[in-house]
């Protein structure tokens, strides 16, 4: 089990020098708009991009770039670790960081380690074309590398898997279900070719379907979540499957021309609502976000979960499902949600709260709420939530504002 | 003893409200009876609201109160004191205060059989002791229902409760949990 149990962030965006506590696994960053919710989440996310790195060597460009620090420290199986990293980004016209440089290393603090361990280009793409390939590829002994022993090198995996396994939800990537395609075109198991007006919906069709065929256990407890035995969204999701068969031509050496048979798989989606078979693009926008929320809360592998505002377009109703969902999870994995709704923070305890604030000369600063009050204040809001209210009523009538 | 016709619930969340209306259709059998709620979302929120939500309730028709408040590891006497003092000046005379011990779902754990059947679970779940003195029943149920549907049911108390509150034996609530025992004689022993 790995868990982020302490972050700095220096120099990203609005994080000139940020440090959040995690003390719990469910964690809540709450704020106004602009102190930097969103920039927290992003830096988490850098760590997760580093596998993209094509750039690894390019000294030059380093001094051309913006240089984000992220030093965190891990609790990897009851033992403390600090990660160190150095990353080198650009940041694209759509608001994307492309990551050209980075550097990763940690030590055991636990064992007062001075010894650092670092993680570099090479393992990465190992871990890449195992996941790839899909190869059972153990490290065993005999397992040779510069800078790894076999037990260092399956801890550097092990790393390397957390981070590029960190999962991100915003209620913003799933907007408009009008752009979800009403069917998929695969090659081989694959998409043959991405859909032209969005991908993350595509995407999320996509990883539905693959759960439906892959995982039978994992597609129905999701099912039994969304259907009429649990938030009753839908009644059923079903797929069917169009063998097309196509063919291309090689022209080869000396003009033989070779016929190849392909066999593409059109498959179209399904979801029943009261009977009626609709296709995803049918769907309300609340269903359509709820739908992909409540199967990437269930179904993503990693061990950290950042969900950005998870309060979008939904009724309080099932938003109530949703947060009861979160809690749940977070006992199997660590959560971060940002948000700014007060029905949210009802559901939850002291403990999970992070304040965010920014400051024009500090920029973003992250307080727990349960060090940031006096111990007189703390027992103030105790007594509030016991005698006179709940944590969100306590937030907007100005609990946690304190000069 | 006035006959009762409309029954207003104070509760935590809408699963305690939905929970508790569900178990009085079944313990009175009656149609004709309708139901108000006042939801807190919070504990604190109840104890601070209390007197006004009966206010509330009563120009809303209601002829009866029934006021649920978990227990949550707190003292039951004094809560129990701590409410009924909240609630001196309820316009509604024919008032419960039913303290579920330690949450309500305690009172679904009574009966094995019934989530078995309630989730068409693979196995009965296992239930030592009596559940009132489960420390988080809720959690509880949780581990139980996904443990035994072999890891493909999520329980989740917002939706679950009502279809539980349908299916668990009142019989059986009635001989484990004393704080349901409470809440059924003061319904049963209602005119309606």
């Amino acid at each position: 089990m790995i868990r982020i149990r302490f972050i700095e962030i220096f120099n990203y965006r609005s994080c000139i020098a940020t440090k959040i506590d995690f003390g719990t696994d469910l964690t809540t960053l709450i704020g106004i708009n602009g102190v930097g919710k969103s920039n927290i989440m992003n830096s988490i996310q850098l760590l997760k991009q580093i596998n993209r790195n094509r750039y690894f060597h390019q000294q030059q460009l380093k001094n051309t770039l913006p240089h984000a620090k992220l030093n965190i420290k891990l609790e990897i199986d009851s033992e403390l670790y600090q990660l160190k990293s150095d990353i080198y980004y650009d940041t694209d016209e759509t608001n994307t960081e492309e990551i050209y440089s980075a550097e990763i290393k940690l030590r055991n603090i636990s064992k007062k380690s001075r010894k650092w361990l670092g993680i570099d280009s090479e393992l990465y793409e190992f871990v890449n074309y195992i996941n790839r390939t899909n190869k059972n590829v153990k490290i065993v002994k005999g397992f040779s590398h510069k800078n790894y022993n076999v037990e260092e090198a399956r801890f550097a995996v092990r790393i390397i898997n957390y981070l590029t396994n960190i999962s991100y939800y915003s209620a913003t990537q799933f907007s408009d279900p009008t752009r979800c395609p009403i069917s998929l075109e695969l090659e081989d198991s694959r998409l043959a070719r991405a859909y032209r007006r969005s991908r993350t919906h595509e995407l999320f069709i996509y990883d539905l379907y693959k759960a439906f065929k892959s995982d039978n256990k994992s597609f129905m407890r999701y099912l039994n979540t969304v259907n009429n035995n649990g938030i009753g969204l839908i009644d059923d999701i079903t797929f069917l499957e169009h063998n097309i068969p196509s063919s291309l031509y090689k022209v080869k050496a000396g003009g033989k021309i070779e016929k190849i048979e392909k066999t593409k798989i059109m498959v179209v989606p399904s979801l029943i609502l009261d009977g009626l078979s609709l296709s995803p693009n049918q769907l309300s926008e609340g269903t359509f976000k709820t739908l992909a929320l409540v199967f990437y809360i269930l179904n993503d592998e990693s061990e950290l979960l950042l969900i950005e505002e998870p309060e979008v377009c939904v009724h309080h109703g099932l938003l109530n499902s949703i947060i009861e969902l979160i809690k749940t999870q977070s006992k199997y994995k660590q959560i971060i949600i940002s948000t700014h709704s007060d029905y949210v923070l009802d559901k939850l305890k002291p403990e999970n709260v992070i304040l965010i604030k920014k400051d024009k000369i500090k920029g973003t600063i992250a307080n727990s709420l349960t060090k940031t009050l006096s111990q007189n204040d703390y027992k103030a809001l105790k007594d509030y939530l016991k005698e006179s209210g709940n944590l969100g009523e306590y937030w907007k009538e100005g609990g946690f504002d304190n000069e | 003893m006035s006959k009762v016709k409309c029954i207003g619930i104070i509760a935590e969340d809408e699963s305690d409200y939905e929970s508790s209306k569900t178990i009085i259709k079944r313990i009175t059998s009656r149609t004709n009876l309708s139901f108000k709620k006042a939801i807190g979302n919070g504990c604190g929120k109840i104890r601070r609201k209390a007197l006004a939500y009966t206010i509330d309730l009563k120009k809303r028709g209601c002829d009866t109160v029934i006021l649920m408040h978990d227990l949550d590891r707190r003292d039951l006497e004094e809560l129990n004191k701590d409410l009924n003092t909240k609630l001196i000046d309820s316009p509604i005379s024919n008032k419960l205060i039913c303290i579920p011990v330690e949450e309500i779902e305690a009172w679904f754990l009574s009966d094995p059989d019934g989530v078995k059947k309630s989730f068409s679970l693979k196995k009965k779940p296992k239930v030592k002791g009596n559940p009132e003195t489960i420390v988080s029943p809720k959690e509880k149920l949780g581990e139980l229902v996904y443990h035994c549907s072999e890891k493909n049911i999520y329980y989740l108390n917002t939706k679950h409760n009502e279809l539980l509150s349908s299916a668990v034996s009142i019989e059986l609530m009635r001989q484990k949990c004393k704080s349901f025992e409470y809440f059924y004689s003061f319904v049963s022993k209602q005119k309606y």
